[in-house]
């Protein structure tokens, strides 16, 4: 144990020498134009760094949208780096941007801008320069132009508008009865009638009636919350640091989601992958999900179909929580002007080539694009479209936004609620106390 | 262990002459020392008492103690202390009794040696976004196997990463499954140290097999489970990778530590002066675990 | 070494010797019971990662199918694989995991060696307080300080490099701690002969300090390696440019917000897993030998 023996052969390869050998010959390899080069931005002087995060269905398609507008451009090429969805990914942006070493461009949701605009981390649109390539405020719905904008200025442009919708199952409807003649649900008005629907459609499928995959995912949660609190006319606001927000529509909007969880045509503790999977193995009539979903839907090959979700709690406020995926210019101390030139054509082709980004679920942002006969005989989108006129965007607040930190919080504050833990009021204070430490240190 | 009892140490013959030398040779490690450990620890402390925020573009500003304070009257950070301290207590005891009860049952030297040490050890060669993968799928309320094997015989399994009440023994679950392995090999070497002498004279005194675990066994293996468990307390104290993969500090804040914590405030919320002081306070605590730790020892040693 | 029997009764002196032997037992009830929970308990330990490659052959469709079966309803498939070698970076990742643990094995079995050569043979000013620190160091939970870290690797401009990767994690405390033990064994008249016949200190080190810590040496490396392989944390945190990730990092970013991938998911944790697992097959002897030798479990 104490002396080694000198005939103990120890395995050649992990000899100190032969491990600075393979060292040497790895860097050699693999990363000395990392190493010589890693000083400098990375991009050469024709490609135009883009970053999002989009994967999976949208991910395809973006794809689909950069080839084609890369063989349209002359003398640049789009560049994209795919990073993971949720906050790691406006994390890695700001830092990025914080370290000058940010990209060319950027997808952003436009429910974040006002977190980002304010600080100084993104060039504003020139629109004055972008109306020389086709694209105007007119171009544009209402809802997005106005969450386009922070303080006189356009710091995003909208590619699309998503939203939360119900998709469903007309075959297992129509067993339930509960499809109407023109091919879509029966309407409903309250979230009772509702509920009735989802245990209809029960009956149809001898299993579940209502797929909702809320369970450990804050942002899920949100988007029905948001819905409902929004059809119900609540508003959420900031006032220095005093966060407001309406007390009635909160319970009233998280009530209802636990009416609706604890009936029996749902499995109340569904996460997303079970929620998903039900629907398409025809164990449930319909899925409550994201517009993006449609790719992986259809992928299932069930019969399928999309309506948003209607009001159920007698207001006039038809609204459905939405979001747009937006392009942003991270800041550059130095910007070169031609780089940034050809960023501003690569952004119009883009808008205008946007139309198989409907094949992703989303509504695109580019009006022309949506009053084209192509669009409007696009099903399912078709049916949903509409959103884009009453869409209703996460609270402008600097925490707030697709993604957030906040939004997982959020998901903590009401878990215990919609597993039957707790009320919704606990829910309530338990919101209250968390979202008034984020406002506290707001930037 | 250092010399066998039969190889005496031999005293050195020449001392070293004090020159300059060996500063050339501690260089290397301490330039990088220097850089890499020495300096962001001083730096740390001083953004510890600044405001200095990831996503602003003010420059931070020196704000004395007010995030000690506020980190003091911050009630998630003590409950994140106190869900330390549970992680602590709740990994380590398993990872201790579990480990030695295999370095045992191994030790037998039954056959198949090779297939015993693969299968406890290999967990412990997994990157931790693996074991969070595989977990994080085992644990699926209504699609993951555990429930389906709980389903089988007649339980309904919870929503173990998303319900506050099971969520942190599911972290500990997979964290025990993960790094027992470790535990083990060091018990195994610790039992290979023991003499074949002693069982034998205790065979020949008529102990049996049980007696011969108590009486000798564990007891000779005391310094190894000493330094198990100081190992093991460090590490857990520590725990960042599989909290943030499984559950990100929730559900509820149930499964938050004191480093995810950490994390949370620097790099999701932005607040890396806020992020600092909560390290150092943290820092703080592990220094005192270390000293009280090494007293233990030393009063061990001097026995 | 010695051979501990729990139940079986040593009247026969047959297993006498301290070298090690394989003891024979005889097949009684509680060597059956032994065995029997060895198996269990193995099986229990190699359940999980089986599970996970069993759901990686299967299509999602059955991956996910409610309730659970071992076997998928449609037969097993390698689209999902498939799938992995066309769209991901599994092959950029493993690259780059290799050659980022690579080096910061070499590096830091480099600095390591010499600094406990010299905490063990030499004396200079400032000696103790060196390996004080050292020493202390091993205190420190890196996690505290990777924030100011990042913020000076920043300033350095080391962001999204490989050096930013490496450097910081070549410091290692704890290792020259070990070696330094290791290199006070090794009796000095070794190296005394040598420097008589006129060899310098470094030569002493090189061709016969070296040479005899080859057992330690590889268990460092392996300590090390596995260390810089999986380490999550920090290159999370300094890489923004996906062509630098490392496996860890890059598996992270396969877990989109949507979309039901749990198959796609444990194929990706099953190839992250092969490399190290496929080493281990291979050095298990060494590894373990390691352990024993580094002196810590009998210390």
């Amino acid at each position: 144990m104490g002396i080694p023996r000198p005939a103990n052969p120890a395995p050649p390869a992990l000899s100190r020498r032969t491990l600075l050998r393979a060292g040497a010959l790895g860097a050699a390899g693999l990363g000395i134009a990392a190493l010589a080069g890693c000083a400098s931005p990375a991009a050469a002087s024709t490609d135009i760094t883009f970053w999002h995060l989009m994967t999976g269905g949208d991910g395809e398609r973006m794809n689909t949208i950069v080839n084609r507008v890369n063989r349209q451009l002359t003398g640049a090429r789009v560049d994209q780096t795919v990073l993971a969805w949720g906050s790691p990914y406006y994390t890695k942006l700001a830092m990025a941007s914080a370290g000058g070493r940010a990209p060319d461009l950027g997808i952003m949701h436009l429910s974040r801008l006002a977190g980002y605009a304010p600080g100084g981390l993104l060039d504003a649109w020139d629109f004055d320069r972008m109306g020389r390539y086709g694209v105007s405020k007119d171009s544009f719905t209402g809802p997005t132009w106005d969450r386009m904008r922070f303080d006189g200025d356009t710091f995003a442009i909208a590619l699309d508008s998503h939203a939360f919708v119900r998709f469903f199952n007309p075959e297992i409807a129509d067993k339930a009865g509960v499809l109407g003649p023109d091919g879509r649900l029966l309407p409903t008005t309250t979230i009772d009638e509702f509920i009735e629907q989802a245990e209809a459609l029960r009956g149809a499928t001898g299993k579940l009636g209502l797929s909702y995959g809320w369970l450990g995912d804050g942002s899920t949660m949100w988007r029905l919350f948001w819905t409902f609190y929004t059809q119900l006319g609540g508003a959420m606001s900031m006032t220095g640091r005093d966060f407001r927000f309406d007390k009635d529509p909160f319970i009233t909007a998280v009530e209802s989601m636990q009416k609706i969880l604890s009936s029996k045509a749902v499995n109340r503790r569904s996460d997303g992958g079970f929620g998903f999977s039900a629907f398409t193995s025809g164990q449930t009539g319909e899925m409550l999900g994201g517009v993006w979903e449609l790719t992986g839907l259809q992928g299932s090959k069930i019969p399928l179909d999309a309506s948003p979700i209607p009001n159920l709690f007698g207001t006039k406020n038809q609204a459905a929580w939405g979001d747009s995926h937006a392009f942003v210019l991270p800041h550059q101390s130095d910007p070169d002007e031609s780089r940034r030139e050809k960023a501003y054509e690569a952004i119009s082709l883009i808008l205008k080539a946007s139309f198989p980004w409907a094949g992703a679920g989303h509504t695109p942002a580019y009006q022309p694009i949506v009053e084209e006969e192509r669009f409007t005989t696009l099903l399912p989108n078709a049916h949903y479209a509409e959103t884009a006129g009453y869409l209703q965007y996460d609270p402008a607040l600097p925490f707030a936004g697709s993604g957030s930190n906040w939004q997982n919080s959020f998901g903590q504050a009401i878990q215990g609620a919609l597993l039957g833990t707790e009320t919704a009021r606990e829910a309530m204070s338990s919101f209250e106390r968390i979202t008034s430490s984020y406002a506290q240190h707001a930037v | 262990m250092t010399t066998s009892p039969l190889t005496p140490r031999t005293p050195q013959t020449r001392r070293p002459r004090r020159s300059l030398s060996g500063l050339l040779y501690i260089a290397p490690f301490f330039v990088l020392f220097g850089f890499f450990l020495a300096w962001p620890t001083v730096y740390g402390l001083y953004l510890s008492f600044t405001d200095r925020n990831l996503a602003g573009s003010a420059a931070a500003q020196l704000v004395g103690f007010a995030n000690y304070v506020e980190a003091f009257g911050d009630s998630l950070m003590w409950r994140t202390l106190g869900n330390t301290v549970l992680f602590t207590v709740g990994s380590t005891i398993p990872l201790v009794i579990v480990a030695l009860a295999l370095a045992l049952l191994v030790n037998l030297k039954l056959k198949g040696q090779w297939l015993w040490r693969l299968s406890f050890f290999m967990p412990y060669l997994l990157a931790s976004t693996v074991v969070s993968l595989i977990w994080i799928w085992l644990f699926n309320p209504d699609l993951g196997a555990v429930n389906a094997v709980l389903g089988a015989v007649g339980i309904q399994g919870p929503a173990w990463l998303q319900d506050p009440q099971t969520a942190m023994a599911a972290v500990i679950i997979a964290t025990v499954w993960w790094t027992v392995g470790f535990n083990f090999l060091l018990y195994i070497s610790g039992m290979q140290n023991i003499p074949e002498q002693v069982y034998e004279a205790a065979s020949v005194d008529g102990a049996s097999g049980w007696r011969q675990l108590f009486s000798i066994t564990l007891p000779l293996l005391g310094r190894t489970t000493a330094l198990v468990v100081a190992l093991q307390v460090l590490a857990s104290i520590k725990v960042f990778d599989q909290i943030y993969q499984m559950t990100s500090g929730g559900p509820a804040d149930s499964t938050r530590t004191i480093l995810e914590y950490v994390y949370d405030a620097g790099f999701s919320n932005y607040r890396l002066g806020y992020a600092s002081a909560i390290s150092y306070i943290f820092f703080l605590v592990v220094i005192i675990l270390s000293l009280v730790q090494l007293r233990i020892f030393s009063r061990k040693a001097g026995r | 070494m010695t051979s501990t029997s729990v139940s079986i009764p040593r009247r026969r002196a047959a297993v006498g010797t301290s070298e090690s032997t394989r003891s024979r037992p005889r097949a009684r009830p509680s060597t059956v019971v032994a065995y029997a929970a060895l198996g269990i308990l193995s099986l229990l330990w190699l359940a999980p990662f089986l599970w996970a490659i069993n759901t990686s052959f299967k299509s999602e469709t059955d991956a996910s199918a409610s309730p659970v079966t071992f076997f998928p309803a449609h037969g097993y498939t390698l689209d999902t694989w498939a799938q992995i070698f066309r769209a991901g970076s599994v092959p950029l990742w493993m690259a780059n995991s290799a050659f980022i643990a690579i080096a910061v094995t070499a590096l830091t079995l480099v600095v390591s060696t010499l600094a406990a050569y010299a905490f063990s043979r030499l004396d200079f000013p400032g000696k103790k307080v060196f390996y004080a620190l050292t020493i202390g160091s091993i205190m420190v939970p890196t996690q505290i300080f990777v924030v100011p870290l990042f913020d000076e690797l920043l300033a350095l401009n080391l962001v999204d490099t490989y050096w930013g990767i490496i450097l910081p994690q070549t410091i290692a405390p704890v290792m020259i701690f070990v070696l330094k033990r290791f290199f006070d064994d090794i009796p000095q008249e070794l190296e005394d002969a040598a420097r008589v016949d006129g060899a310098t200190r470094f030569r002493v080190f090189i061709s016969i300090v070296l040479p005899l810590s080859r057992t330690i040496l590889a268990a460092v490396a392996i300590f090390v390696f596995i260390g810089a392989w999986n380490n999550f944390l920090w290159p999370f945190i300094v890489t923004n440019d996906p062509n630098l990730m490392t496996l860890p990092v890059g598996l992270q970013t396969v877990t989109p917000g949507y979309s039901v991938i749990f198959a796609l998911r444990m194929a990706q944790a099953v190839l992250a897993a092969a490399p190290l697992i496929i080493v281990f097959i291979f050095f298990q002897r060494h590894i373990i030998r390691g352990i024993s030798t580094t002196g810590i479990a009998g210390a």
